[in-house]
């Protein structure tokens, strides 16, 4: 009697691992679904980069955990993983700010206390980032050598996961290293790019080669303007609206230390902005372009006057010479 | 010894230190160079170091240059008050400091560590300053290595005759590609490993730092390998307009610089590490002494020639020979 009681609980409680396992597993794939046909697509075609960072920033470990149910779902986490990784950079910028003006008030141990917030940050990013294109290998293979064959969703996918490669090197040496990603990748990522087609991506294959030959100019193929390709790059994506080329030449231009060349880039961006409306499928990554090249304006504006850009100030810069309009003689034009 | 892309050089970040008291400061500014500009790891070190350089009395504001000659150049002509650029490049500045990047004058990095201890103390000063222009601080880059297309090559004489990518503005690099018998191949920090992995020269020689970031794997490919012998170890220099700077600013910078040496050693060993261990080509002892035989020769000639300093070289060789006195050098006192 007593071991049939036994029997029957270990029975019962057998079935009711068996269900729950099911009932994950098929939430697991309604979750995979859902999140890549429906939320992602979503997500990209809004306008709020706080909400997409709070999405992703809190729902990448839930999805991810259902890949312990089904397949792990590389595609998504990839696009996941790049999105948190542009909110911790866009922290880290954050911190470089305070770091100015804490510098400029003299307020010396808080610019150091900034850096060093600003550097973690940066490193945070880095993992995400990089985990980003872990993910990329994982679905499409390792990108630098030969082209995967790729339909027009996967293509934007690795995309994404080559944009996100990219960013793990440049964070993780903003983040002074402390993660420690392969620099290999920024170059497999660059001639990855080369694999799509740069009218179709919004020009980033061009920009992303250019910008390499801007510091490598011997690579570049004979009578090549790196400035000029990155240019031309950022029309494209002027074109399109999604302006992540735009975004590309506007950093590489800051790395130049030429700041003529920095200040047309951002005052081009902030011109097709006015002119071009963001192409409204991939709206978010249009958004996300313009915060970095917002950043950067603010950088400027903060070394400049000790605060950032103003509210539509984005293209301006503070020593601006406003066109000067001729004043009438007051008195003709009150005498009689 | 020579400029090379460093995609991942990292430096520490610097110590922290308080006083934050209201001051009007001199508003000075650092030509940096960095491969990546404003977005590299070395001008990011010195947005570091102008928090600390703040509580020495100078407000220092660093401006990023990819091209290392234009950062001189500028340097030179005082739009700058200091400069950061490779040891190479510092050599107009500064024979004693800038010897320190001779052919296989170093053994190894605790040499390297004891030898910028002493001569980033405060006895060392006389020799930190030549003419208008101080050495306020040596950060090091990590070991340089030759690197070969065909591992078969590891002895001197198989060396004669190769098309080795040299960078040019390199006086030693020049004399010592010469010297061997091979052939100079023109190149540049931004092309040499275009050159080696494309096959349009046979061997480069790099800092191990540069293996990752510039994929040499793709030139080493199946057959190549890496000498494991230091040539030499890369460092990067600031250098300051002295008459524009506080009393004592170049020693305490010196002070704090050297203290980094730990920290930046350690991102060496870890890129370092990122070399596959197929590639590495140990050395006999036989062809270890003929090597540095052949380097002792080749320092001694630039010595001759004025392009190393005889009293960096001498403090070289007494460095080595308290780690090795029963050298054969210590004897001769060559150097």
């Amino acid at each position: 009697m007593y071991l049939s009681i036994r029997t029957a609980i270990a029975a019962l409680i057998l079935m009711t691992m068996a269900g729950c396992s099911s009932i994950y597993t098929t939430t697991g794939w309604f979750a995979y679904d859902f999140a890549e046909d429906y939320a992602m697509p979503y997500v990209m075609k809004t306008d709020d980069t706080e909400m997409g960072c709070a999405m992703s920033e809190s729902m990448t470990p839930m999805l991810m955990a259902f890949s312990e149910l089904t397949w792990s779902p590389d595609r998504l986490a990839t696009s996941m993983y790049m999105q948190a990784g542009a909110c911790a950079e866009a922290r880290a910028n954050e911190e470089g700010l305070s770091y100015l003006r804490a510098y400029k008030a003299q307020n010396i141990g808080e610019a150091k206390d900034a850096r060093i917030r600003q550097k973690r940050l940066f490193a945070l990013a880095a993992n995400r980032q990089y985990k980003g294109y872990k993910h990329l290998v994982a679905e499409f293979g390792e990108p630098g050598e030969t082209c995967p064959d790729m339909d027009e969703e996967e293509e934007f996918f690795w995309m994404l996961g080559l944009v996100s490669g990219l960013q793990a090197v440049m964070s993780d040496v903003r983040g002074q290293g402390e993660v420690g990603v392969p620099k290999d990748i920024a170059m497999k990522s660059v001639r990855g790019s080369q694999c799509l087609d740069a009218k179709r991506w919004w020009g980033m294959p061009k920009a992303m080669q250019a910008a390499v030959w801007t510091m490598m100019p011997d690579n570049a193929p004979d009578g090549v303007d790196p400035w000029q390709e990155l240019a031309d790059a950022s029309e494209l994506a002027g074109d399109a609206g999604v302006r992540l080329a735009q975004a590309v030449e506007v950093v590489i231009a800051d790395g130049s230390g030429n700041e003529e060349r920095l200040r047309d880039a951002i005052r081009r961006h902030a011109q097709s902005v006015k002119t071009t409306p963001p192409n409204a499928q991939y709206r978010m990554l249009d958004i996300v372009a313009n915060q970095q090249v917002l950043a950067v304006s603010d950088r400027l504006w903060t070394e400049a006057t000790g605060s950032r850009t103003p509210i539509g100030g984005l293209g301006t810069f503070w020593d601006d010479q406003s066109p000067a309009e001729e004043a009438l003689d007051i008195d003709d034009l009150l005498g009689d | 010894m020579r400029t090379i892309l460093l995609f991942a050089l990292l430096l520490p970040s610097l110590v922290l230190a308080q006083i934050p008291q209201s001051k009007s400061l001199p508003k000075l500014s650092i030509c940096v160079f960095d491969p990546l500009g404003a977005n590299g790891s070395l001008f990011n070190t010195m947005k570091d170091y102008r928090t600390v350089a703040f509580d020495w009395g100078v407000d220092l504001e660093p401006r990023a240059y990819t091209d290392e000659k234009i950062a001189v150049d500028d340097f030179k002509a005082g739009q700058c008050d200091a400069t950061l650029v490779t040891g190479a490049r510092a050599r107009p500045f500064n024979k004693f400091t800038t010897t320190i990047e001779a052919i296989g004058a170093i053994s190894d990095e605790k040499m390297l560590r004891k030898l910028l201890a002493t001569i980033s103390s405060p006895k060392a000063a006389k020799y930190m300053r030549e003419g208008q222009y101080e050495v306020a601080g040596i950060m090091p880059a990590g070991p340089i290595y030759l690197f070969t297309r065909d591992k078969t090559i590891d002895t001197l004489e198989e060396l004669s005759g190769k098309r080795i990518a040299t960078i040019d503005y390199d006086e030693p690099s020049i004399f010592m590609v010469n010297h061997i018998g091979a052939s100079m191949v023109p190149s540049n920090s931004a092309n040499f490993s275009g050159k080696f992995n494309n096959g349009s020269v046979d061997i480069a020689y790099a800092p191990a730092v540069a293996y990752k970031p510039l994929e040499l794997y793709k030139g080493l490919e199946d057959n190549g390998g890496i000498l494991r012998f230091v040539l030499a170890y890369m460092d990067f220099q600031i250098i300051l307009r002295a008459d524009k700077f506080p009393e004592g600013f170049a020693q305490k910078s010196r002070t704090a610089v050297a203290s980094y040496f730990d920290r930046v050693n350690e991102f060496v060993e870890k890129e370092t590490k990122e070399i596959d261990p197929k590639y590495w080509i140990d050395l006999s002892d036989n062809a270890k002494q003929q090597y540095g035989g052949m380097l002792r020769d080749v320092r001694i000639k630039l010595r001759d020639q004025g392009v190393y300093d005889g009293k960096m070289l001498k403090l070289m060789r007494k460095l080595r020979c308290k780690v090795n006195p029963a050298a054969a050098e210590c004897v001769e006192k060559l150097e």
